[in-house]
Order: structure tokens, then sequence, then C-alpha cells
């Protein structure tokens, strides 16, 4: 396993996040309908939308996991902070990355994994929107397309009357 | 069709995020510019301002009334009051579909009826499929 680097201007990042006070707020509906939306659209079992804190990950919103934040250093989230782009794994045992990650060897078995960050204009990225199956699989154009417009909505959640610009 | 051949749809849908994810993911695809509307007065003064290349209606049927808003809207569409081509391609978004409706939509020229549940992916193909017939109906 490869632990995950940490972004360019980490502190930049995690001030950013804090200032959206969200993190170990209740579940909220506006965000559970687009993870509950986004798991029926890709058939997927698992759909999170995963903030990456100094030391974990925390849902704010969650289908098919029962647990509400797990270690940065298992995070494949935390991996995805580090490009603009949506972080494709089509099989996790095929990947140094994750292949002998607790959450791809053990429960809730991983194989496939798509995160799209939650990104500023300017490169910050406080979290993803994430898709999990238990299979190998892969994304087509349409449907990164159709993640990146989930994940667009999720931003405009998050920033919708916190007064944070630019995202 | 505009200059640069993107298609111009119009979606008419009440679920804002079915209605944003669509025209999200197609406009991003830059294969159709998407006008939204969330409600059929909306659609209705949209289909009377400005020219579409085609439109995808959710029908709210069995009408709550006795009045499907979306049948009127594609009604008005096909009469050609508004300023659209009267054979524009249309695709209706249903929740179910009896006999009833659909002899209704044949009438109408319907060219994809979608039930739910549907993908947005769906949608999007649906979109991309109506290239051919709005050229026809645009001549």
């Amino acid at each position: 396993m490869i632990k995950p680097a940490l972004p360019d201007d980490e502190q930049g990042r995690l001030a950013l996040l804090h200032q959206l006070l969200i993190l170990d707020t209740p579940p909220e509906e506006r965000f559970d309908k687009i993870v509950a939306f986004a798991a029926s659209e890709f058939n997927v079992p698992i759909c999170l939308v995963s903030l990456v804190d100094a030391d974990r990950q925390w849902f704010k919103a969650r289908v098919g996991i029962d647990a509400s934040e797990t270690e940065r250093d298992l995070s494949f989230c935390a991996h995805a902070l580090l490009s603009e782009d949506i972080l494709l794994v089509p099989d996790a045992l095929l990947d140094p990355r994750f292949h002998d990650n607790p959450a791809v060897a053990g429960a809730p078995h991983i194989r496939f994994y798509a995160g799209a960050p939650l990104s500023r204009q300017d490169g910050l990225a406080i979290g993803t929107l994430c898709l999990i199956d238990t299979a190998p699989r892969t994304l087509d154009q349409v449907e990164r397309a159709i993640l990146e417009s989930l994940r667009d909505l999720v931003l405009l959640e998050l920033t919708a009357h916190r007064g944070v610009s630019d995202v | 069709m505009s200059d640069t051949g993107m298609l111009k749809i119009l979606l008419v849908e009440p679920s804002n995020l079915l209605r944003r994810t669509v025209a999200m993911t197609v406009n991003s695809l830059g294969t159709a510019g998407v006008t939204e509307a969330a409600t059929y007065t909306t659609a209705q003064q949209l289909c009377e301002s400005q020219r579409f290349d085609g439109a995808v209606v959710a029908l709210d049927w069995p009408p709550a009334n006795g009045l499907c808003q979306g049948l009127s809207l594609i009604q008005q569409i096909r009469s050609g009051e508004g300023a659209s081509a009267a054979s524009i391609p249309i695709a209706a978004l249903v929740d179910s579909c009896d006999a009833e409706l659909l002899q209704i939509l044949r009438d109408c020229a319907i060219s994809r009826i979608l039930i739910k549940p549907f993908r947005v992916r769906d949608v999007v193909d649906t979109i991309d499929g109506m290239r051919d017939l709005a050229r026809l109906a645009t001549r």
C-alpha cells in the first residue's frame, strides 16, 4: 500500500475545509439525495461525500457504509485530492497504491473506485464525491461527465450560504 | 440549430437533481445546449420566445386534475404555436405508461418514451440521438 502524499498547499486546503464549518455536522438531505441519486445512476453499492481532514476522511453523506470516518492514510479519497481529474481505479487489486489496503483485502472489499475531487478553481481540494464497487469496472466519457456534474452540485451545496467564493 | 451545429434542447423536468445533472452533463460534453425549465409555465414562455431543435418533457400522467400540462405543452409545439418547428423531435419522461397515454404520445409523434426508473445516461443518450431528426425538422 502506498500512503497518499500531502497536496502542495495542505494548510490552505485544511483552512478552506474548516472555514466551511461542516465537519462533524449531522446528515443533511441535500447531500443525502445526491449520493443516493449517484449510487442509483451508477448502480454501485457505496457512494460517499468524503471530506479529507488532517488525519481522517469524514463522510458528510454516505450510502452503503456504516462508518462515519476512516484513517486518512487508508483513504482512496486522499489520493484523489492530488489531481484535478477524476481518480479512476478500475481494479484496486491490480493497483500498487491499493492492492493491500485493508478496505480492499477485507470489508467492504473495494475493487472499483472513482473519486471526483471537490476542488476550488485555484486547485484546493477538500474531498471527493466517490463511487465504490466490489467488482472491477470503469467509466466511459459520458459517465465521467455525469459524475463531474454531480460533483459540481455537491460543491454548490457545500458553498451555499457560506460566503466561500471562487468554487 | 446554431451556427456551430450544436443542438438547442428544451428540458422540462420538475426534479431539480435530475434536470440539473442532465443539463450540466450535456452542456459539458458539448453535444447540445440545454435550456432548463422546472415548470410548465416557464417552458411555455420559453417555447414562445426561443427556437429549439428538440425537447425532453416530463409528463404528469395520470393528470392530477384532468389537465396534463406536459401534454398541453407538446401539443402546443406540434401545432406550431411556438417559435420552434412543429416537427422537432420530442422525448417524453413518464412515471408509467398505459395504453391511453401510449396512443396519445403516438399521435403526437413522440420520438422516444423513457419510463422511470431511467438513468441520467438514458436522457443524455436520447438528446444525443435527436441530431438527425432535428436536422430534418429544421429544414
